[in-house]
């Protein structure tokens, strides 16, 4: 939907989606790389922007660019929606990054943040495929619990793939916060140093 | 320092970093090792620059993916 969120952080931020963002979008999420455990995309950017329209008109979506802030560039995508009041919980997902970027660690601290101190949510939750061990890994690393397999969940065109969901309550966000932010000033401290080098 | 004893001390760092044993004749890449996630990416990075008192470049950070290529770079020398 359309929003004005921008959430700021050390070396990147969230801003929202915008139909420019098209090329990008197509680009990241038909990477040989990335494209694995994504459902599929077009290559088509006009299709895209189509979908992206549609998006915008629609409610309970905060789509998201990860955005270097300096200098500018765009690094990845997170989307935040499913939401429900009882417990006051969303949950977050489509998250993309390209190859080599650095942005884990504060971009998903920067959703949190806007889960919990933005959005006033109690819980946040994320589904990820089982095979995608990187993602589940970093999801554990990052202190957050696995609250259930969801068998024969994924279906990407071919075989279903298993979920796990990882949940964050607004209880264990202080400890997930200092993993999640030791991690992004360090990345920051060198990403902000080799930019002013540059 | 000699290439046999840099890639013992990167391994040092990685079985720290990982938490499991790694033979000497191993090779781990990040794609193809479960543990390696991006915060793990992290420690181990900064855990190898305190080890070494090296730099690794932003460039590196982003691109060294296997337990072989990080150790022929801080055995060359090229990280500052």
């Amino acid at each position: 939907m359309r929003h004005e969120l921008r959430i700021e952080g050390f070396a990147f931020r969230l801003r929202p989606v915008a139909l420019d963002d098209a090329q990008f979008i197509v680009d990241v999420r038909t990477h040989e790389q990335r494209s694995r455990y994504l459902h599929h995309t077009s290559r088509d950017v006009e299709e895209q922007t189509k979908w992206l329209k549609c998006y915008l008109e629609r409610e309970g979506e905060y789509y998201f660019v990860i955005e270097r802030r300096l200098p500018i560039r765009k690094e990845g995508l997170v989307v935040i929606n499913n939401f429900s009041d009882s417990p006051r919980s969303a949950e977050w997902g489509r998250w993309v990054l390209v190859p080599g970027s650095l942005a884990a660690a504060e971009s998903a601290l920067l959703v949190y943040r806007t889960a919990f101190d933005v959005l006033a949510l109690d819980e946040v939750f994320c589904r990820t495929i089982a095979e995608n061990s990187a993602v589940v890994s970093f999801h554990d690393s990052s202190g957050l619990l696995r609250r259930a397999v969801m068998e024969d969940y994924f279906d990407l065109g071919g075989p279903r793939y298993a979920a796990i969901e990882h949940v964050l309550t607004r209880e264990r966000w202080p400890v997930v916060s200092e993993t999640l932010t030791t991690h992004a000033l360090r990345v920051a401290r060198r990403v902000i140093t080799s930019d002013h080098i540059n | 320092m000699r290439h046999a004893e840099t890639a013992s001390r990167v391994r040092e760092v990685f079985q720290d970093v990982l938490g499991r044993n790694i033979s000497a004749d191993e090779d781990i890449a990040r794609a193809n090792e479960p543990k390696w996630d991006s915060l793990k990416h992290i420690e181990l990075m900064f855990a190898l620059e305190e080890k070494f008192g090296i730099a690794f470049s932003e460039e590196d950070l982003e691109n060294l993916a296997s337990l072989s290529a990080i150790v022929n770079r801080i055995a060359a020398g090229d990280a500052a």
